[in-house]
């Protein structure tokens, strides 16, 4: 049971730090932004999965289920709210994306904002 | 050197792979993105800590810093809307 909580903690820090690495590596906000609000949600899953596992009690259960919960709700809405404040501040069209669903479902798909 | 401090070694590895995105970042949405990732890694970080001081406590403050992540979180996509937006 040791061993499997310690894995679990150390894959959940390990998704933590693969997030970082794409903050570096990937090109524009919006990858960013996607980057950050998958593997670091669940690289925080992973790690409350591993701190329930290293002292099982209910209490600790309860919180960590609350926790759980809240994050998975709230972390991909602050990610889809920055993504949306990218896309709309006109930063974050770079050269490589070519799809502009937005744009299109205005009908000014045609019109490229200089950004 | 136990499974713990490494996981805190790697948190930390992912926090200054944020910080550096901080410092370079072209643009603000660049950078509210980052400190995003160094609230959820905080959050990591103190439910490592709880489990390697075996102390449940500090899993409440976890609980805690979720909630205001995601406000602070939201406050900072408002702001780069406002801050790049051009006239």
């Amino acid at each position: 049971m040791d061993v499997l909580a310690t894995t679990c903690l150390l894959m959940g820090a390990a998704l933590i730090a693969l997030a970082g690495l794409g903050l570096i590596r990937l090109p524009d906000p919006l990858t960013r932004a996607s980057a950050v609000s998958k593997a670091a949600v669940l690289g925080v899953a992973m790690i409350l999965l591993g701190a329930l596992l290293d002292a099982p009690s209910p209490r600790v259960a309860a919180v960590l289920l609350a926790t759980l919960v809240l994050h998975l709700f709230t972390v991909p809405l602050g990610g889809l709210a920055l993504g949306k404040a990218a896309y709309r501040s006109g930063t974050a069209r770079p050269p490589l994306t070519q799809v502009d669903e937005p744009a299109e479902a205005r009908g000014t798909s045609t019109d490229q904002p200089d950004g | 050197m136990t499974g713990t401090d490494i996981a805190l070694v790697l948190v930390a590895v992912g926090v200054l792979f944020a910080l550096v995105r901080i410092w370079r970042g072209p643009s603000a949405a660049d950078r509210a993105v980052a400190a995003e990732l160094v609230f959820i890694a905080t959050v990591g970080a103190i439910v490592i800590v709880s489990d390697r001081l075996n102390q449940p406590v500090l899993l409440d403050v976890a609980l805690v810093a979720v909630l205001g992540g995601f406000v602070a979180t939201i406050s900072l996509a408002r702001l780069v809307h406002r801050d790049d937006e051009r006239p």
